[in-house]
């Protein structure tokens, strides 16, 4: 069972307030869909989340424990990370870009454990990426890329993910196999946050929504609670149609407002 | 099984002969039976003591120094991910010269030999020291400020250069800087060896942190990769390896820019894998450029650092015209 607080995190950067005043707690068998406009301050809470951002005020707590005292060792095993557009900066293969996902597990020199190899290529069936697995990672498409990073950063099986946008640029096929891996890994008794763009998706696979505007969370809970279409008008000025957030079926329609003269 | 030792055995033999013909080459050819003599016997003639207190430091420096080049190379390509990257671009190489230049400019290398390489580290140690109060926050500002570095003590090199006090210290100063391996000794390698073994420890403790930099530095940093801790290591191993080789022999272009290019893709591109056969292929390119400056004939001595880069720049224009290639237009 884990737990991940944020208490009052405020991120400035030249004189504006990225972040403000978000407090959140989360936990285990939660899949956190974090949604909001472009600018909205989705990845700054979510690097703050991973304890990769030093907040300007608050703190982060994983467990009760202030992430600031752990060691990136202790942060690496608490938490497994994923950012937006992951990209490989060399043609390895499939299997040791998987590999480094246990970079905090392995010790400093050697090869890999057998326990280890075992994980790997379990995680490697799992992503359908068995048949790939000795393929330069360059020549992937974007799907099987984005496939392969989310098996890197779950290979550690981290009793938290944290993933910013980890469905941007796959087609809906893809997409929805991403979404549904992301909920099956929370059903199974872990914590998941997604900053994520695709409404309809969130109203069907996540668990809880978190709604960020200009900074500010404007909205937190179960996904039925949160996903309605006057949270939605304020986040993203849209006049939205929502019907059955929270089960399977659910669909999120929206057209555009006309633009706001109240500032 | 068999056939992954192939190719390693095939290349620490070619480096044997490199080194047997490296003992055997030069305005004096050694006949091998002197050497095969002097093994088992005690010798004192002029011929074991040409192979003895001449060709044989000649060649270990060659290898040291071209080891040093090639691993960190291959350590500043893995950090900075960028594959254009070689030892001279943090200051460190510029530095070492500015040390050894300062030597020969106030004349202190005539009255003891090893001013000269010592001064080089210590300028190599400062440039570096100089690149990491400017940029320690970043990659990038590492390398901006490694280039500012770069840029003063070229400067400095140009003012000794600009008021040298006669035109024999200007011609020695400029023939230093085009690096050679000729005439050095047995002092030169053992003054440079515990720097160089340093400087190597510090290179080899980024390994693990350099694999997990193929997913960017974000990622590596979540995976528990502290990089201020990276960076540092990788600028203190140059600083001690490549600033004690150049401080010895002058500055050498190419070698660590290409040795790690030569090896990559036999290892599967993984950055720990590189940097131990980059090492290897470093010192056997310099011990290789360094025979054929020997052998090549010319009046005046062929300087190796010229050799290396006539040699490498045709392997730079490959470079460039493969990364074109690749890169999305």
């Amino acid at each position: 069972m884990s737990r991940l607080e944020a208490n009052g995190l405020t991120l400035r950067r030249g004189g504006r307030a990225i972040v403000q005043d978000v407090s959140l707690r989360m936990q285990s068998g939660m899949f956190l869909g974090l949604i909001g406009a472009n600018g909205a301050g989705k990845s700054s809470l979510l690097a703050m989340l991973a304890g990769l951002l030093r907040p300007d005020a608050g703190q982060v707590a994983i467990d009760g424990q202030d992430v600031a005292g752990l060691s990136l060792r202790q942060r690496a095993l608490a938490r497994g990370y994923l950012p937006q557009n992951p990209r490989a900066e060399w043609p390895v293969s499939v299997e040791r870009l998987v590999v480094l996902g246990l970079t905090p597990q392995l010790p400093a020199f050697g090869g890999l454990p057998a326990g280890l190899q075992q994980q790997v290529a379990r995680v490697l069936d799992q992503f359908d990426m068995a048949g790939r697995a000795q393929q330069s990672v360059t020549t992937l498409s974007g799907g099987e890329l984005a496939r392969t990073m989310l098996a890197r950063a779950l290979v550690g099986d981290p009793p938290i993910l944290l993933a910013d946008e980890p469905l941007a640029g796959l087609d809906p096929h893809h997409a929805i196999d991403g979404i549904g891996r992301l909920r099956a890994f929370a059903d199974q008794g872990r914590l998941v946050i997604a900053a994520l763009h695709e409404l309809t998706m969130v109203a069907r696979h996540a668990t809880h929504v978190a709604v960020l505007d200009q900074g500010r969370l404007i909205a937190f809970g179960t996904t039925q609670d949160v996903m309605k279409a006057d949270i939605l008008r304020q986040a993203f000025q849209v006049d939205a149609c929502v019907t059955g957030a929270g089960t399977p079926t659910a669909m999120v329609d929206f057209v555009a407002l006309a633009r706001r003269t109240d500032g | 099984m068999v056939k992954r030792l192939i190719l390693p055995v095939v290349a620490v033999l070619v480096l044997l002969a490199c080194c047997l013909l490296s003992l055997l080459v030069g305005r004096v050819w050694i006949d091998p039976a002197v050497l095969a003599d002097g093994l088992t016997t005690p010798r004192t003639d002029l011929a074991w003591l040409i192979l003895f207190e001449l060709r044989v430091p000649r060649t270990v420096l060659a290898l040291l120094v071209g080891g040093s080049l090639g691993l960190s190379g291959a350590v500043l390509q893995g950090l900075l991910r960028n594959p254009l990257a070689d030892p001279g671009l943090l200051g460190v190489t510029a530095g070492a010269s500015l040390g050894a230049v300062i030597a020969i400019y106030f004349g202190l290398s005539a009255s003891v030999a090893l001013v000269t390489p010592v001064l080089g580290i210590i300028g190599a140690v400062l440039a570096a020291a100089l690149t990491l109060a400017i940029g320690r926050n970043g990659t990038l500002t590492m390398i901006l400020a490694g280039a500012a570095v770069s840029g003063l003590m070229g400067a400095g090199l140009s003012l000794a250069l600009n008021f040298a006090p006669s035109p024999y210290a200007a011609y020695e100063i400029t023939s230093w800087l085009l690096g050679s391996l000729a005439d050095r000794g047995w002092d030169q390698v053992l003054l440079a060896l515990p720097f160089m073994l340093a400087g190597w420890a510090c290179l080899i403790a980024t390994m693990r942190d350099l694999d997990a930099l193929t997913l960017g530095e974000v990622q590596a940093e979540s995976l528990g990769v502290n990089l201020g801790r990276t960076r540092l290591l990788a600028l203190a191993g140059t600083a001690l390896a490549v600033g004690s080789a150049t401080a010895v022999c002058g500055s050498i272009g190419f070698i660590g820019l290409m040795a790690p290019h030569l090896v990559r893709p036999f290892v599967g591109h993984e950055p720990r894998r590189v940097l131990l056969p980059a090492a290897f292929v470093g010192a056997l390119l310099l011990l290789v450029a360094d025979i054929a400056a020997r052998l090549i004939p010319s009046s005046l001595e062929l300087k190796l650092g010229v050799l290396t880069s006539l040699a490498g720049t045709p392997f730079f224009f490959w470079l460039v015209l493969r990364l074109r290639r690749m890169a999305p237009s």
